[in-house]
C-alpha cells in the first residue's frame, strides 16, 4: 500500500497501514454488482479492509491494477465509498453524506466538473477536489470525515484520499450512489 | 600458580557453557520458524476465507455502520471557515480613506483667510438653513492645546472633535461671517511626540541628544550598546569556559 499513500502523510500512511492485501477472485468466478439502473459491474478483485474502518480512515492501493475503466461506488448505508478501475478496487473511504433535511441524490451520475480548489460561496466553505456530480451543486470532496457530521447532500471524503480520487478520476467517469433505504441487490 | 588455577576455573566455566550454544541457536531457529510460518498460514488463511466472500460481504465487514439516529453536526456554513485570504493579502483600504499623516513641522499659528468662509456669491445658504462649509483644518499636534481633549470646547457641552473648527467664546453658534479663526499655540510650545498632555514640554521642541538630562530620568541604552555588552559578556564567559577546560584536563 503503497507507494501513493506514502508519499501523502502521517495520516495516509496510517490509514493504508493495517491489512493492504487484495482478494483476487478467479478468472471466469467474477462477481458482479448490481447497480441502481440495472446494470452490472464485474469485480476482479477487492482491497482487503481486515476489520472496520473509522471516520476518516481510507485505503488506498494500485499496485498491480491495469488501466481501465474508472467508476465509483458510494454506499450510503454502509458510509463506504469504493473507487474501481478495470474492475479492480483501488480505493475506500468512509464518507459524510446528507443530512435527512438535505439527502444526497442516489442513482447513476457522471461527473460533470473536476475543480482541485473550489469554494463554495453558497455555504462560505473550501471543497477541495470537488467532483461535481449534478447540477444543483452535489459533488465529491474533501471534507472534514468525523462521526456524527452530515453534509448538505454532497459526499465529503478524506482530504487524502479526495487528493488521490481526484487524480484518479476523469470528468465523465460513472459514479454510482447506492441509497440508503435499500440495499443493493 | 594462582593465575594458572583462575585461568582453568575459566576454561571450565565456558566448558560447561558450550552446550548451551547450540541449545540457543535451535530455540530461536524454531521460534522464528515457527512465527514465520504462522504468519502465512494465517494470512494464505485469511485470503482464502476472504476470495469466498462476496464485494458485498467485504463492504459490510469494512463499514463503520449505519449513521446511528441522533443530531448530526453540519460542518459547512457556520463550523467551516468564512475566508481563505491571509491576513497579508487583504485588500487594505484606498489611500483616500487613510487618515492623513501627521505633520510635525507646522507653524505654530495657522490664518485662515477671511475670504475662505464666504461663500460663493451664487450659493444662497439661508434656503437650506446650514452653516457656509468651514474648511477643515489639517491634523496635527501642534494644534492640540494641553487639557482640550478633555474639556468641553463649545458652549453646547460637545467636546473637541479633531478636523472641526473650534469656535471661540462669545460666538454663538458661528454665524455666517465668523471672523477668522486663529489657531495659536500654548505658551509652552508645541506638544513633543511622547509627551502626556498636560505633562512637562520642553521648550522650543525635543531634546537635542547632547543634552543633560533632568534628575530622576533613567536613560535606556540605544540597541548597539546593549549588543556590544552582551557580546562582551558572552566573550567573557566562553574565555572562562575555555580556561577552566583546559586546567581541568592539564589536571587529568
Amino acid at each position: 500500500m503503497v507507494a501513493a499513500a506514502a508519499s501523502l502523510g502521517p495520516q495516509a500512511a496510517i490509514a493504508a497501514t493495517p491489512s493492504a492485501s487484495r482478494v483476487w477472485y478467479s478468472a471466469g468466478d467474477y462477481p458482479q454488482l448490481s447497480l441502481p439502473d440495472g446494470r452490472r459491474e464485474t469485480i476482479h478483485s477487492m482491497l482487503d479492509v481486515a476489520k472496520p474502518m473509522k471516520f476518516g480512515d481510507f485505503v488506498w492501493d494500485e499496485n498491480h491494477v491495469p488501466k481501465g475503466q474508472v467508476w465509483v461506488r458510494i454506499d450510503l448505508p454502509r458510509q463506504i465509498l469504493s473507487i474501481f478501475r478495470a474492475g479492480n478496487e483501488i480505493g475506500t473511504a468512509v464518507i459524510l453524506y446528507g443530512t435527512d433535511g438535505k439527502p444526497s441524490p442516489t442513482g447513476r451520475f457522471a461527473i460533470l466538473e473536476k475543480k482541485a480548489d473550489y469554494y463554495s460561496h453558497s455555504y462560505h466553505a473550501p471543497m477541495p477536489y470537488m467532483l461535481r456530480l449534478t447540477n444543483d451543486g452535489v459533488a465529491i470532496h474533501g471534507s472534514t470525515v468525523r462521526q456524527g457530521h452530515a453534509t448538505h447532500g454532497c459526499i465529503g471524503v478524506p482530504l487524502d484520499f479526495a487528493r488521490l480520487l481526484f487524480a484518479a478520476a476523469r470528468k465523465g467517469d460513472t459514479v454510482v450512489i447506492i441509497p440508503a433505504e435499500t440495499g443493493p441487490h | 600458580m594462582g593465575f594458572l588455577f583462575r585461568r582453568v576455573a575459566q576454561g571450565a566455566r565456558w566448558k560447561r557453557a558450550a552446550w548451551m550454544v547450540p541449545v540457543l541457536i535451535a530455540l530461536m531457529l524454531a521460534a522464528a520458524a515457527e512465527r514465520h510460518g504462522r504468519a502465512l498460514s494465517n494470512g494464505s488463511l485469511r485470503m482464502l476465507i476472504a476470495a469466498l466472500k462476496d464485494p458485498l460481504t467485504l463492504f459490510s465487514e469494512r463499514s463503520p455502520g449505519k449513521r446511528g439516529a441522533g443530531r448530526l453536526i453540519p460542518i459547512k456554513g457556520k463550523a467551516g471557515p468564512t475566508e481563505r485570504v491571509l491576513s497579508e493579502v487583504r485588500d487594505r483600504p484606498s489611500p483616500a480613506l487613510e487618515v492623513p499623516p501627521v505633520v510635525l513641522d507646522m507653524p505654530p499659528v495657522v490664518d485662515i483667510p477671511a475670504g475662505d468662509l464666504v461663500p460663493p456669491a451664487g450659493i444662497v445658504t439661508d434656503q437650506v438653513g446650514l452653516p457656509p462649509f468651514v474648511p477643515a483644518a489639517p491634523f496635527s499636534l501642534a494644534n492640540i492645546v494641553p487639557g482640550e481633549l478633555a474639556v468641553p470646547s463649545g458652549p453646547s457641552g460637545i467636546g473637541f472633535i479633531p478636523g472641526e473648527t473650534p469656535i471661540p467664546p462669545g460666538t454663538p453658534n458661528g454665524p455666517p461671517g465668523t471672523p477668522p479663526v486663529v489657531i495659536t499655540t500654548p505658551p509652552g510650545g508645541p506638544l513633543t511626540p511622547g509627551t502626556p498632555p498636560g505633562g512637562p514640554t520642553t521648550p522650543g521642541g525635543p531634546t537635542p541628544p547632547g543634552a543633560p538630562t533632568p534628575p530622576g530620568t533613567v536613560v535606556l541604552p540605544e540597541p548597539a550598546p546593549w549588543t556590544m555588552m552582551l557580546l562582551g559578556v558572552v566573550a567573557m564567559a566562553m574565555r572562562r569556559r575555555s580556561t577552566n577546560c583546559r586546567s581541568r584536563m592539564s589536571v587529568r
